[in-house]
């Protein structure tokens, strides 16, 4: 995504900075995945990826008075986590090897996966299962779907292009972009939800 | 090819579509975050919405929904216990809690109580700035348009209250705020009394002044 494209966050970041705690919890939603994710590639123990996670967030909303949008929110929560996650590791004292491996290829721009970190404890082998089901639905929701929807999705969240752009990219009115989008995230989430065990999103 | 949603539930999901790719304009982000407060389903759905966007960029990122679920749970009661952030770029103010900082020593008990600037930025913290002065108050009125803020009232200086760096904002001058001058207005009556410093009538908030 281009560094000179405003925070698509910055919205919501404003909204919480006006007190609203959910706004905070939708950021929550939309990143924790990617954040246990990196964490993960740091510390190997399931149990305590979720524990630095929630620190993470934790310490991210009591900073926010301080954010000041000069980095995108992501950005600055990713610092954050890797900031957490070395703390984690230094009061527990944990393998050295595991740690310097982890810090000397910790280049925190890169979010790229490296197989010889990649060992998440997944807990069970049922949700490895589960985890790869939703994958394979997905891509195949993505495939089945008509080129316009596909290209449009396929350039936001792949690409990273603004609406704006990607109406000049398909030659279409911003309009057009957004209900095409919309319409591609509704195609998928039909043949996903079922999968997802939400019995009609009480969980959530 | 349908282009305008046919009911409010459709018109939030589409707002939520938006919002998550930073293109919701103000009303419709303001609708959509309260709608997803009330509605499980659309909660669900925003869920679904940054799993499908993590899943397109990475399979590995496809976690199970329970765990998802369960962290957002666990972090809701840690959130709970939280001292609500409030850092909005435009002041909103609660005259029943003002924001109390006591500064440490000197004679000449000087307590800042926060601090108001108008920041360059939308995401700059702003909080209301007084000055109590060896136990007479100092109240900061906002100038006319974009001059800086002007000592209102101040009686029995103690000379060795030097002027804070609160005082002397350099380079940001405080903009007229309407909000801030009901604050003020609402505060009048602590221009006659003694310090704000005493304990259990203010209680200090997650407010900061911009800056390290």
């Amino acid at each position: 995504m281009s560094s000179l494209q405003p925070d698509v966050d910055a919205a919501l970041v404003e909204r919480v900075k006006q007190g609203d705690v959910k706004a905070f919890e939708m950021l929550v939603v939309k990143y924790q995945r990617r954040i246990e994710r990196l964490i993960g590639r740091m510390v190997r123990d399931s149990d305590l990826v979720f524990d630095i996670a929630q620190e993470t967030f934790i310490r991210a909303y009591r900073a926010l008075p301080q954010f000041r949008g000069e980095s995108a929110f992501y950005t600055w929560l990713y610092r954050i986590a890797v900031n957490t996650a070395k703390k984690a590791l230094v009061d527990l004292k944990r393998d050295p090897v595991i740690t310097e491996a982890a810090m000397a290829t910790g280049d925190d721009d890169d979010e790229t996966s490296r197989p010889q970190m990649e060992q998440i404890d997944m807990a069970t082998p049922e949700a490895l299962l589960a985890s790869k089901e939703i994958a394979s639905t997905v891509n195949a929701a993505i495939e089945a779907l008509s080129e316009d929807l596909r290209q449009a999705i396929t350039l936001r969240e792949i690409e990273g292009l603004s609406y704006e752009e990607i109406a000049d990219v398909m030659n279409c009115p911003i309009g057009t972009v957004r209900s095409r989008i919309f319409r591609a995230r509704e195609a998928i989430a039909l043949r996903l939800k079922p999968l997802l065990d939400t019995q009609n999103g009480e969980r959530w | 090819m349908m282009l305008e949603p046919s009911n409010d539930h459709e018109r939030m999901l589409q707002g939520l579509s938006a919002l998550s790719d930073g293109e919701a304009d103000g009303r419709e982000l303001r609708l959509s975050v309260d709608a997803w407060r009330q509605d499980p389903e659309l909660r669900a759905s925003w869920h679904c919405y940054a799993l499908i966007g993590d899943v397109l960029r990475s399979d590995d990122l496809a976690s199970a929904p329970k765990q998802d679920a369960s962290f957002l749970t666990a972090l809701r009661s840690k959130l709970a216990q939280e001292p609500v952030v409030l850092a909005p770029a435009a002041l909103v103010v609660q005259p029943a809690k003002p924001a109390v900082v006591a500064a440490a020593g000197g004679s000449g008990r000087v307590a800042a109580i926060g601090r108001a600037r108008r920041g360059w930025t939308t995401t700059a913290a702003v909080a209301a700035s007084f000055m109590v002065v060896a136990g007479v108050s100092l109240v900061w009125r906002a100038g006319p348009s974009s001059e800086a803020p002007v000592a209102a009232e101040l009686a029995q200086a103690d000379e060795s209250a030097s002027t804070p760096a609160s005082l002397t904002e350099s380079g940001n001058a405080m903009e007229r705020s309407q909000d801030l001058d009901r604050y003020l207005a609402a505060h009048r009556q602590f221009a006659q009394g003694p310090s704000l410093a005493a304990p259990g009538g203010v209680r200090q908030v997650a407010l900061t002044p911009e800056g390290r």
